[in-house]
């Protein structure tokens, strides 16, 4: 009972936050780098019903911003120019974002107005658009390095538990080395070597590659155990004595058996790596500007004063909350699962 | 590290200003840290009051809180002690980042600068540190594990 409910809480987190992601460019009203120099730091959009006469409306609409003449980025509704909101709205983007492309947005509104439902950043770009492509970018970032991560321990782990002997010990004590050091350390470590201004793209595949390759020695470890001890069950002993090689009985006998440590080890080491990706974007050493991450989004924050008077400049960091405690619960679940499929 | 007018504080009074500024910091790294440890000294502590020396301690008629925390907590302080190695790593990289949003003057913002300015050496300088500062921290938990665990002295 109480591990069905976990996992429906895992589910219950996840599915939506993967759900939002993945359809960012549908439900994005805007490209995230569109700039709008006029407005920064607007204000959540609100979508009224009821117009300044006092008039209900079926469909809701947005009022225009009117920038207030004393002070920065303080905004007023300008009650006399109403845009509605539209649906299912036909705007072609400048140019593909993060792979996928629509020409269809959920919601718009008609030219002239602008709906920022989360308000804009420092150079009036649409929060909310951001924080979707900026959480794809993140989780993508987290996804690929785990398995980039467990695949290299797979490969390693198995390798030095089914040979054992020097393989085994070379490759264990050279594990032991990124397992002692504080791994935060490591990572900057390795990205001092690394050149710091990079294109976009070629920063984001920089990112997954230290952030993944770090990571192997404890999938690594897990999987040389599991294997270890797969190995010298008489089932596997016996398909030897009948000639089976070495490939066969890994592929067909002995790493299924690492199957349930895999799957947990990847499911915690997603949301160890989403935040790895936040930490090193936030330091501006990760993925760079104008491609959104949640990390370089939480990186403006840096500045006292647009934390303290810009709210909606934290919701990366809240959005963080969900993406990591469903993984984390996931990855118990997982954990608990694989126990019993063992025992 | 140095605060406006801490010249004119007098020793005490600097030490209070750092004790001061240090709250926050403080306060972010034991929060992050804590969970982990109480989820294994609750497991450790379930474990250890099923124990047949707990029922014979309650047998006795020794009170219930005397039972708890001079008999029970101290068998299970062992994954505590043992664990203080490992949160140590943690934490430094906790506080690498803390360090770096609270402009504590420590090791993080020399690292982010090193990084930043390509400062090979210095980089490799501070994960030398760290690296010390972990095995320093193993070596004390075990030390503090042989004088607080009996169990362990026999071998």
């Amino acid at each position: 009972m109480g591990r069905s409910r976990k996992l429906y809480v895992a589910v219950g987190l996840l599915l939506p936050a993967h759900l939002l992601v993945l359809g960012a460019s549908f439900l994005s009203p805007y490209d995230p780098d569109v700039q709008n120099r006029a407005l920064p730091f607007v204000p959540p959009t609100r979508p009224h019903w009821v117009d300044a006469r006092g008039k209900w409306h079926l469909l809701p609409f947005v009022y225009a911003y009117m920038a207030l003449p004393d002070g920065f980025a303080a905004y007023e509704p300008d009650t006399k120019r109403a845009f509605p909101v539209r649906f299912f709205v036909n705007s072609p983007r400048q140019q593909p974002v993060g792979g996928t492309y629509s020409r269809y947005h959920l919601f718009g509104t008609d030219e002239g107005g602008r709906i920022f439902l989360l308000g804009t950043d420092r150079y009036g770009r649409d929060q909310l658009s951001r924080l979707l492509y900026g959480g794809r970018v993140s989780l993508m970032t987290g996804f690929i390095a785990a398995v980039l991560s467990v695949g290299l321990g797979l490969l390693l782990g198995s390798v030095a538990g089914f040979y054992g002997g020097v393989i085994d010990g070379a490759m264990m004590r050279f594990s032991d080395l990124f397992l002692a050091l504080p791994w935060l350390y490591v990572l900057f470590a390795f990205r001092a070597f690394l050149p710091l201004r990079t294109p976009p793209r070629e920063s984001f595949t920089l990112l997954i590659m230290i952030i993944g390759l770090i990571g192997w020695a404890r999938p690594a470890r897990l999987i040389r155990g599991s294997v270890l001890s797969a190995k010298n069950r008489n089932y596997v002993l016996a398909a030897r004595g009948f000639g089976a090689s070495d490939a066969y009985l890994l592929q067909r006998h002995i790493l299924p058996q690492t199957v349930g440590i895999v799957v947990t080890q990847a499911g915690l080491l997603i949301p160890h790596y989403i935040l790895a990706e936040v930490a090193l974007s936030y330091l501006g050493l990760g993925i760079g500007e104008p491609t959104p991450s949640l990390g370089n989004m939480l990186a403006e924050v840096q500045i006292q004063s647009i934390m303290s008077s810009h709210w909606w400049m934290l919701l990366p960091g809240v959005a963080l909350i969900p993406l990591v405690a469903g993984y984390y619960s996931l990855a118990e679940v997982l954990h608990q699962r694989a126990g019993l499929i063992h025992d | 590290m140095v605060s406006i007018g801490s010249s004119e504080l007098g020793w005490w009074g600097k030490m209070l200003d750092i004790l001061a500024h240090l709250f926050l910091p403080v306060t972010a790294l034991v929060l992050s840290g804590l969970p982990v440890l109480v989820r294994h000294v609750r497991a450790a502590m379930i474990e250890v009051l099923s124990s047949p020396f707990i029922r014979a301690a309650r047998a006795h008629g020794i009170p219930r809180r005397s039972v708890l925390f001079r008999y029970g907590l101290r068998a299970a302080a062992n994954p505590l002690v043992s664990l203080l190695g490992l949160s140590l790593a943690i934490l430094l990289s906790g506080s690498l980042l803390v360090e770096i949003i609270m402009s504590w003057p420590g090791v993080g913002p020399l690292l982010l600068q090193a990084v930043l300015t390509r400062d090979v050496y210095v980089v490799v300088g501070v994960v030398m540190f760290s690296t010390l500062v972990i095995f320093t921290g193993n070596l004390a938990a075990d030390g503090l594990l042989y004088v607080l665990d009996p169990r362990i002295r026999n071998d």
